[in-house]
């Protein structure tokens, strides 16, 4: 029972970055754009919120500031690849490379150590104290509440306001909203624009909320794991929050299970890629919704 | 976009042409934002610069490193082409690679007595074979599920990460060391070297080889089928092209190439199997393709260049005190300054001011 909170709790704690960023990609995806650049985007939240908190600006400081750092990346991919129409995938790779390669680069040439001030954990009572899921679900650390916030506001988003619809619109067809008086190119920027700083927020819950310390590379590939993530998803919330919960158990699980267990621990390392990679398989059959003009 | 520039050979000279101006107006844009960035956390831009230069020609010596760094670029590059002229984005050099040089470790150790003549050609077929499997299963889920294969070949990266460390930590983990590393291969797997003073090795020779193949290629039916299934793939599809082959053969034939690169990395260079085999090489490989315009020759001089930058990047350490994390910003930048002027986006607009024929549509 006590291996199974922690596996949960755990979970939970590796789900928010995830999560966080899969709206981001979610909003991004929906009005037509594959942001491959969302790994740049959540690294470069990840090492600026670092910074500012090494920097002793503050948790709230840095936190701001990998939220504006996810905005600022997420404008180079809005001016390559909406206003210069450059091609989508290679914009998007270009960022995949240069930022976390400018976040090692500051990281080892200035060459801090140590690691950031943790987020507060917050307790909610009573419901904390449920079995199992009490400490997963109701004690956990500041972003995650945020997150969840976070996802009932574009669940909300997409359902129920106008605006919403209108990002669902130029995702499936800019020409018709363009003659419908909406310009594709200004929703598609605003879009990229709260993807990056969601993914901003996502590096500074990474950074300052489920690890505590920057390293390089820290991100690892998962913004690609969030692409597939939002895939699976169906470009839907429920989906999103579904996609980031089970990788979040598979990398929980290898913190907590692998010793001692009958699966090597480099083993591991391959099962989130194995099942992002299913992933992909299985929801090729599912009722889809896919934006119809995704990376044109 | 008229079928009908397909059959000219006019516009593909032109892109020859525009390519080198757009590497040449990339490398001036990015040596302006390094600098900046140097200059940023205190370092001197033009000594950067002259360590880096001296680092990659400045020897004998120097030069040869430079050539073994372009090596496996070239011949990634070559292969890489046909897919990225279909839209196919192959991510996955290093995880093709590493699959490649575990495939010529294994038979090189398994077989250390035969003859040079035998078993360097055995761990280059063994090496080719496992990289282009490992390129296969991304394709076939491209082709069958469509699965987004930069996310799949990026998976293999991480799913060859995984293996190598696994493997290395046991199996084949050498008794001499406490690292994740192989046993060192025998002497006679290894590649001969044909500048003297220098570790270039004829695998040099197998990339250049490649060119006039790829040139060829290009000319023959199936180049042309190639073309018209990456300018339009319903059209191919009347036609009788069935792009779920093509796309499984072209990642195939990416990762071959990738395959092939791993072995020379450890039957050339290393002389033995580690965790990070696929390091030197990483993703530069798309980015000379991309960067020599998609064109045989193109990608000679891009390959050279970053043979040249790579290599100058890693001795950037000891001649300048800058940490070598800076060539990663440095191929980023200029993939960034590419990738904006590369195409036209298809759902905003009508067709740009600078559209390479290589990326009509995507698949």
């Amino acid at each position: 029972m006590d291996l199974l909170e922690a596996i949960l709790s755990t979970a939970v704690r590796l789900m928010v970055p995830l999560l966080l960023a899969a709206l981001g990609e979610l909003i991004a995806q929906r009005s037509g754009v594959m942001n491959i650049g969302l790994e740049g985007m959540i690294a470069g939240g990840a090492f600026t919120a670092y910074a500012v908190a090494m920097a002793h600006w503050g948790l709230a400081a840095g936190t701001v500031a990998a939220l504006l750092t996810g905005a600022l990346v997420a404008l180079v991919m809005a001016v390559g690849a909406v206003w210069a129409r450059g091609n989508q995938i290679l914009v998007g790779f270009a960022l995949f490379i240069l930022v976390p390669g400018i976040a090692n680069f500051l990281y080892v040439q200035i060459g801090w150590t140590g690691g950031a001030p943790a987020v507060p954990t917050v307790t909610i009572p009573v419901l904390s104290q449920l079995p199992v899921i009490g400490p997963a679900f109701f004690a956990q650390n500041l972003f995650y509440y945020v997150a969840a916030v976070l996802a009932v506001a574009v669940w909300y988003f997409f359902a129920r306001t106008r605006a919403g619809m209108t990002v669902t619109a130029v995702g499936h067809s800019p020409t018709i909203a363009a003659h419908r008086g909406t310009s594709p190119r200004r929703v598609r920027t605003l879009a990229l624009l709260a993807c990056g700083a969601l993914a901003g927020l996502a590096g500074a819950a990474m950074s300052l909320g489920s690890v505590g310390s920057y390293a390089p590379n820290i991100v690892g590939g998962r913004g690609l794991i969030v692409i597939a993530i939002v895939i699976l998803g169906r470009w839907t919330v429920p989906g999103a929050i579904a996609g980031s919960l089970l990788i979040a158990v598979l990398d929980s699980l290898k913190l907590n299970v692998a010793e001692g267990s009958v699966i090597p621990l480099q083993l591991f390392g391959a099962l989130p890629w194995v099942v992002v990679m299913l992933m992909l398989v299985v929801s090729y059959r599912m009722r889809s919704n896919t934006p119809r003009t995704l990376a044109q | 976009m008229s079928l009908l520039s397909l059959t000219h050979r006019t516009p593909r000279q032109a892109s020859f042409g525009r390519g080198l101006v757009n590497l040449l107006t990339a490398v001036a844009v990015v040596a302006g934002l390094v600098a900046a960035l140097l200059a940023m956390v205190g370092v001197d831009p033009a000594g950067t610069a002259q360590a880096m230069w001296s680092g990659s020609f400045g020897t004998l010596r120097s030069t040869g490193e430079t050539l073994i760094r372009a090596t496996p670029l070239l011949l990634i590059a070559l292969a890489l082409i046909p897919s990225l002229r279909a839209g196919l984005y192959n991510i996955g050099a290093p995880g093709q690679m590493a699959f490649g040089a575990l495939a010529s470790t294994v038979i090189a150790l398994q077989a250390p007595t035969l003859p040079s003549a035998i078993l360097v050609p055995a761990c280059a077929i063994g090496g080719c074979l496992a990289g282009a499997l490992t390129a296969f299963l991304p394709g076939l889920l491209k082709a069958t599920w469509r699965a987004n294969e930069i996310i799949t070949t990026l998976a293999m990266n991480f799913i060859a990460v995984a293996v190598l460390g696994y493997l290395l930590t046991g199996v084949m983990q050498s008794d001499f060391a406490n690292l994740p590393q192989s046993d060192s291969l025998p002497a006679n797997s290894a590649l001969p070297t044909f500048i003297p003073g220098t570790r270039t090795h004829i695998g040099l020779l197998v990339a250049l080889l490649a060119v006039p193949l790829l040139w060829a290629a290009d000319r023959s039916r199936l180049g042309y089928r190639l073309r018209i299934f990456g300018a339009n793939p319903s059209l191919a599809r009347q036609a009788q092209i069935r792009p779920g082959r093509y796309t499984i053969w072209l990642m195939t034939l990416g990762g071959a190439g990738a395959g092939l690169a791993g072995w020379m990395q450890v039957a050339a260079l290393d002389h033995r199997l580690y965790v990070g085999i696929a390091t030197p090489v990483g993703y530069a490989a798309l980015f000379v393709a991309l960067l020599g315009a998609l064109h045989p020759l193109g990608t000679v001089l891009a390959a050279l260049a970053f043979g040249a930058l790579l290599h100058g990047g890693d001795s950037l350490q000891v001649g300048a005190g800058v940490s070598p994390e800076i060539v990663q910003v440095l191929l980023g930048l200029i993939l960034l300054a590419y990738a904006i002027r590369a195409t036209t986006s298809a759902a905003t607009g009508t067709e740009g001011r600078t559209r390479s024929w290589t990326f009509w549509k995507r698949s």
